[in-house]
C-alpha cells in the first residue's frame, strides 16, 4: 500500500513538473517579441515622453520629460477637461524646427512644463492629454492619448498605466489602486501557510544556526539573533522573489488562450489536483537525490555568519516540505496569468515574508512565542486545501453551464462545513467552540448560496420561457441583428447621419442578461437609442465571423458596447466594456451627445 | 481515503499526454496562426481613400504588400516616400503592391498629396490606422511602421522606423523571386 502510494506521488510530481516545463516553454516562445523589442533601439513611447500630472487649487501641471534625440510638436499638444477641449494652455516659448514640408515648426526638446487653469469652482474630474512627437533617430509615434481621473489623486505619473479608452483605466485600476489588495492576499496566504506545518522544517534549521552562533561568540544579543533570523529570511524571499519575477516573465500561455475552454479545464483539473495533495492524498516533492543533496549542502555551509545565514536561506527555502509546493505552485499559476513580472516578484516576496513570520518571530523572542503545535494546523493546511479546489472551480467556471459554477461553490462550502463539524471528532478534540462555530457560518453559507442560485435560474428560466427559442433571443431594443464584418461594413456605410450603437451579446454573459432586463428597457434609454441606428451581434456561437469581428475591435467578448459617430467612425473612448446600470448608461449617451453635437 | 487507484493512474497518464500534446501544438502552430490571423483582420477592414471615399482593403488579397503606416507631420515618413514610391513604380507588375495607411487628418494628406507625387494607393484613417497597425503587432505606436505580407497572407517581416531601399530589396527578393520563374 505505502510503495503503492508513494508511486502515486511520483506519478503527479512528474505530471506537475511537466505542465509547469511546458508553461515556461509556451511562455519562451510567446515572449518572443520581448526580445526583438530589446534589439531595437527606440523607446516605449511611455519612456520617450514621461508625463506627471499634479493637480494645484487653480490649475493642472502637466510636465514632460522628454528623453534625448526626442521631441515634442507644440500644435499637437491638446487637453480636455471633463471632454471639453481647453483653449487656455500656458505653454513655454518652443524651439523652432524646419520641417521640409510644413516649413517652421515648433518643438520641445529635454523638459516641458505645461499648465492648464481651471475654474476653481469647478474643478475637472477628468483630464485628457493628447501629444505627438518624433525621435531624431528617424521614428515618430502615434497620436498618443492619456486620461487622467481626479477623485482624491492630486498627482499621477503616466508610467504607470497608459489610457486611450475605459477600458485601459480600468486595467490601470487593476494594476495599480488593486495592487496593494493583491499584495495583502499573498501576505495572509504566507501567513497561513507559516500556520500549516509546511513551515515546521524551517524552524530548526533556524533555531541550529542561532544556537551554533550562540556557541562561537560570548556576547551574544537578542539584536544579533534578530539579524541572523532576517538575513534567513532574506535568502528565503530572495529565491521566492526570483521565482515570481521568472513566472511572470513566462507568463504568456494562460493570457493568449484563456479563451481556450481545453485550457481552462486543464487549469481548473491542476488546482484541484494540488489541493488533493493538501489532504495527504500524495506527497509533492522533488526527487529524493536533489533533496539530500540540497540537504547536505545546507549542513556544510557554516552558521553564524550573515551571508552564510542568506544563503543557507536561499537554499532551505527549496528543500522544504512537500505541502509548501501546492499553494506555490498556485501562486505561481496566477502570477503567470498577469504576465507582469515585478508584480510577480512582489507577490511571492509578500508571500514569503508572511510565510516566514514565525522565523522572524522565533529571532527576536526565541520559540517560546509561537502558538502551540497541534491538530489545528493541519486543519489550516486543508482549510488551504479547499482554497484551491475554490480557485479551479473559479477557473473553470465558464465551462459551466449557466449558475452551475455557484451551486458548484455552494457544495464546496457545504462539504467544508461537514469537513469542520468532522474535524472535531476526527483530531479527538475536546469541544472546539472556534471549529463548530466557523462550521455552523460556512453552512449558512452554504445554504444561502445556494437559495440565491437557486432563485436566479428561475428568473433567468422564466426569461427564457417568454423567449421560446434560446439560439434566437428577442432584446428589449429594436436591435438589428448583423453577423460579420462585412454586415458591419455595409451598414456602416449607409449615407444617413445616425450614430451607431453595436452591442455583443452572448447567451452565456450575465451581464448582457442584466443589460436588456435592467438597463435597455428603462423607458428613458429607449428614448435616447432611439435616435441611434441600433446593431447587435449575438456571439453565442463563437464563429469564425464572431472571432473576426471580436478581434477587429479588440475586444475579448461580451459584454461590450460600441459607438460610432454620425461619420460612422468609431468613438473608441465611448467604448463600455462590462456592466452599467441605467443611470450611468444614461449618463454616458448624454456625453456621448454632447460631444457629437 | 479511498479512492480507485487505476482509474486516477488512467487520468493523470490522460492529462499528461494533454499537456504535452499542447505544448507541442504550441510551439509548432504558434507563428503562422498568429501571422494569418491578424492579416485576416486587415483584409476584413475598410478604409477611406483621401477622397472619403471608403475601400475595402480585400483588393489587396493575394499579392505581395508592402504595407506602410506613416503620417503627414512624421518627417521619416515622409523621407522613406519617394523611395517606396520609386519602388512600387519598378515592381508593379511583379503582383507587388504598396500601401499606404496614412494615421492623420483627411485635410493634411489632401494637401500633402497635392504637392507630393506618391505613384501606390494611400488611405487614411486616425483611428482605425492606429488600431490596423497595432494589430500588426505596432504595439507601441511606431510611425513610419512598414509591413511586408506575402501573397499567401503571411507576415513576413515588420520594421518600425524608417525603412531603407536596400532593406526592402533583401527581404523582398526571396519573395518576387518564385513570381518571375512562373
Amino acid at each position: 500500500m505505502f510503495s503503492r502510494m508513494f508511486n502515486f506521488s511520483k506519478k503527479i510530481t512528474i505530471l506537475l513538473s511537466l505542465f509547469f516545463i511546458s508553461l515556461f516553454i509556451n511562455g519562451a516562445i510567446g515572449n518572443e517579441s520581448l526580445f526583438i523589442k530589446d534589439k531595437n533601439d527606440f523607446l516605449q513611447p511611455d519612456a520617450a515622453f514621461q508625463l506627471t500630472i499634479n493637480k494645484n487649487t487653480q490649475s493642472i501641471e502637466a510636465a514632460f520629460l522628454i528623453a534625448k534625440d526626442y521631441y515634442l510638436y507644440r500644435d499637437k499638444l491638446k487637453v480636455e477637461f471633463d471632454r471639453i477641449p481647453q483653449k487656455q494652455i500656458l505653454l513655454p516659448v518652443a524651439e523652432i524646427k524646419t520641417d521640409t514640408h510644413f516649413g517652421k515648426t515648433e518643438i520641445y526638446h529635454g523638459t516641458l512644463n505645461v499648465s492648464i487653469p481651471f475654474d476653481k469652482n469647478h474643478p475637472p474630474k477628468e483630464i485628457s492629454i493628447s501629444y505627438q512627437g518624433c525621435s531624431q533617430k528617424g521614428l515618430c509615434y502615434s497620436p498618443i492619448k492619456k486620461e487622467f481621473k481626479f477623485d482624491n489623486i492630486q498627482s499621477i505619473n503616466s508610467n504607470a498605466f497608459s489610457s486611450t479608452s475605459e477600458v485601459d483605466t480600468m486595467q490601470f485600476l487593476l494594476q495599480s489602486q488593486h495592487i496593494g489588495l493583491i499584495l495583502l492576499g499573498f501576505f495572509i496566504g504566507g501567513l497561513l501557510l507559516s500556520l500549516t506545518p509546511c513551515v515546521l522544517p524551517m524552524i530548526p534549521i533556524l533555531s541550529s544556526i542561532i544556537f551554533a552562533s550562540h556557541k562561537r561568540s560570548s556576547q551574544q544579543t537578542r539584536l544579533k539573533d534578530f539579524f541572523l533570523s532576517l538575513s534567513y529570511v532574506g535568502g528565503v524571499a530572495f529565491t521566492y522573489t526570483l521565482l515570481g519575477i521568472f513566472a511572470g516573465l513566462s507568463g504568456n500561455l494562460i493570457t493568449t488562450s484563456i479563451q481556450s475552454p481545453m485550457l481552462m479545464g486543464v487549469l481548473g483539473v491542476i488546482f484541484i489536483l494540488l489541493a488533493l495533495s493538501m489532504f495527504d492524498l500524495y506527497a509533492l516533492k522533488l526527487p529524493h537525490f536533489i533533496e539530500n543533496f540540497i540537504a547536505t549542502s545546507i549542513l556544510r555551509v557554516e552558521g553564524g555568519k550573515y551571508l552564510n545565514v542568506f544563503i543557507i536561506g536561499t537554499i532551505s527555502s527549496l528543500v522544504l516540505s512537500p505541502c509548501i509546493a501546492p499553494p506555490l505552485a498556485g501562486a505561481i499559476i496566477y502570477i503567470n496569468q498577469s504576465r507582469d513580472f515585478i508584480l510577480g516578484g512582489l507577490a511571492l516576496f509578500t508571500l514569503s515574508i508572511g510565510m516566514s513570520m514565525p522565523l522572524i518571530l522565533i529571532g527576536i523572542f526565541s520559540d517560546q512565542v509561537l502558538p502551540k503545535r497541534g491538530y489545528w494546523m493541519i486543519l489550516v493546511k486543508e482549510f488551504i486545501g479547499f482554497m484551491l479546489i475554490a480557485m479551479g472551480l473559479f477557473i473553470m467556471s465558464p465551462l459551466f453551464p449557466e449558475n452551475m459554477d455557484q451551486i458548484a461553490y455552494s457544495i464546496l462550502l457545504l462539504s467544508f462545513s461537514i469537513y469542520l463539524f468532522m474535524a472535531n471528532r476526527r483530531f479527538k478534540y475536546s469541544v472546539l467552540s472556534w471549529v463548530h462555530a466557523i462550521a455552523f457560518a460556512t453552512l449558512m453559507g452554504a445554504i444561502l448560496l445556494f437559495g440565491v442560485t437557486l432563485q436566479k435560474i428561475k428568473v433567468l428560466d422564466n426569461e427564457n420561457i417568454s423567449n421560446t427559442t434560446k439560439s434566437n433571443h428577442v432584446s428589449v431594443l429594436p436591435f438589428k441583428q448583423i453577423q460579420s464584418l462585412d454586415d458591419l461594413s455595409r451598414e456602416l456605410n449607409q449615407r444617413d447621419s445616425k450614430m451607431v450603437m453595436l452591442d455583443f451579446y452572448a447567451d452565456w454573459c450575465v451581464s448582457c442578461k442584466e443589460y436588456e432586463k435592467l438597463t435597455f428597457s428603462n423607458t428613458k434609454i429607449k428614448e435616447h437609442l432611439a435616435a441611434y441606428t441600433l446593431l447587435q451581434v449575438d456571439v453565442t456561437q463563437n464563429k469564425a465571423e464572431h472571432k473576426a469581428l471580436l478581434k477587429h475591435f479588440n475586444l475579448y467578448g461580451p459584454p461590450a458596447i460600441l459607438f460610432f459617430d454620425k461619420q460612422h467612425n468609431e468613438e473608441r473612448t465611448f467604448r463600455i466594456v462590462g456592466y452599467k446600470n441605467a443611470s450611468q448608461m444614461l449618463e454616458h449617451l448624454k456625453t456621448l451627445e454632447h460631444e457629437n453635437q | 481515503m479511498k479512492i480507485n487507484k487505476s482509474s486516477l493512474n488512467l487520468a493523470i497518464y490522460i492529462l499528461a499526454i494533454i499537456f504535452l500534446g499542447f505544448s507541442v501544438f504550441r510551439i509548432f502552430s504558434t507563428p503562422t496562426e498568429k501571422s494569418t490571423a491578424s492579416t485576416a483582420a486587415l483584409f476584413e477592414s475598410t478604409i477611406n481613400n483621401p477622397e472619403g471615399k471608403p475601400q475595402s482593403l480585400k483588393q489587396f488579397q493575394n499579392k505581395i504588400i508592402v504595407l506602410n503606416f506613416w503620417a503627414t507631420w512624421c518627417e521619416p515618413c515622409r523621407e522613406e516616400m519617394p523611395e517606396l514610391s520609386n519602388f512600387y513604380t519598378n515592381n508593379q507588375s511583379k503582383n507587388l503592391v504598396v500601401v499606404g495607411i496614412a494615421i492623420d487628418e483627411e485635410k493634411a494628406v489632401k494637401s500633402y498629396l497635392k504637392k507630393t507625387k506618391v505613384s501606390y494607393p494611400i488611405f487614411v484613417d486616425e483611428d482605425k490606422g492606429v488600431t490596423l497597425s497595432k494589430n500588426l503587432g505596432n504595439h507601441d505606436g511606431i510611425l513610419p511602421y512598414t509591413v511586408i505580407i506575402s501573397s499567401q497572407g503571411i507576415i513576413q517581416k515588420t520594421i518600425p522606423g524608417r525603412i531603407h531601399q536596400d532593406q526592402l530589396d533583401a527581404i523582398l527578393k526571396p519573395l518576387l523571386q518564385p513570381s518571375k520563374s512562373l
